[in-house]
């Protein structure tokens, strides 16, 4: 039913947790990749434009994820989504100061593939608590085979 | 934050605190705000890129809409500048009306009041160094308002460029 390749790449990174600390705004946001972009596309300030990113990874959902990504020995997700009309690259990982929004801006490089619909089902289908969510370690078990 | 760690945008730079005095940046519709504030925030040492928490983004924040404000209210007072050093007799009611603009609109962008969208900012400025060639521009858009097309007629003064010494 799953390959072993798409159970490897699942998120590295717990969802739920990481929209948690982007809601209590334990997050840092870079400026670069995610603060000016924003800024510049929707013609906001600079704060305004934090508070979007960290919008959206709150309204970020499994199935809009797309592949994990290792950097400087730390696990970034992917993900993809429409938000006000506009698609969105987002990359989001966790350090010691807590969320890490490294990217928030027009996707760059072509389209990106999301999760297939068929997993969105079987992820709908797990255990409240697998679902990307508290207990991320049993998700992890299944995704890094 | 801890006072240096790796950066994860360029993978080979370090984060440490860093004076944000004399950086220019381009922020929103401005290019080349030079910061002018002792600020220290969190930069790479090698792509320049700066990972913010909320405090720091807010600090960021003002110091660039105060230099983009600032931006926009100079070339409202450019332009105001030049219209009375060079067509003194031509109320500012007429360029007003040429550049679309409600009556008292001018002087709300001068005060502060409002700020210039950017391609008023621009043709704001443009006629600040070369008052000639937007009146031109003006011109050949169809948009010259007889008003101002009488008094340019009557001021008598060089169409093009500014005035000479």
């Amino acid at each position: 039913m799953f390959n072993h390749k798409c159970l490897v790449n699942g998120p590295k990174n717990g969802l739920t947790r990481l929209q948690r600390m982007a809601k209590t705004g334990c997050a840092v946001v870079h400026w670069e990749r995610a603060i000016d972009p924003t800024s510049r596309r929707l013609g906001i300030s600079a704060t305004e434009a934090q508070h979007y990113a960290l919008e959206t990874v709150q309204r970020l959902v499994a199935t809009d994820y797309v592949e994990p990504v290792q950097q400087r020995g730390v696990w970034f997700d992917i993900y993809a989504l429409y938000r006000d009309r506009l698609g969105w690259f987002v990359k989001i990982g966790e350090d010691d100061d807590g969320l890490l929004v490294i990217s928030h801006h027009e996707p760059e490089k072509g389209s990106l593939s999301t999760l297939p619909v068929s997993w969105s089902r079987w992820l709908s289908q797990l255990p409240r608590s697998n679902q990307l969510g508290e207990r991320d370690e049993n998700v992890q078990a299944v995704f890094c085979v | 934050m801890r006072t240096s760690k790796p950066c994860f945008a360029c993978e080979t730079g370090t984060v440490r605190g860093t004076n944000l005095r004399g950086r220019a940046f381009d922020y929103r519709d401005e290019v080349d705000l030079v910061f002018d504030e002792d600020v220290e925030l969190p930069v790479c040492d090698a792509c320049g890129e700066m990972p913010l928490n909320a405090a720091a983004t807010k600090r960021l924040n003002d110091v660039l809409e105060r230099l983009r404000a600032e931006r926009k209210r100079s070339a409202v007072a450019q332009f105001i500048e030049t219209i009375g050093r060079e067509y003194p007799t031509i109320p500012r009611a007429a360029w007003e009306q040429a550049l679309g603009l409600s009556p008292g609109y001018l002087s709300r962008l001068a005060s502060g009041n409002r700020l210039a969208d950017t391609s008023l900012e621009i043709l704001l400025g443009g006629f600040a160094k070369d008052p000639g060639a937007v009146i031109e521009l003006i011109e050949a858009t169809g948009h010259m308002p007889k008003l101002l097309m009488t008094h340019l007629a009557r001021a008598k003064r060089p169409r093009r460029g500014l005035t000479p010494a």
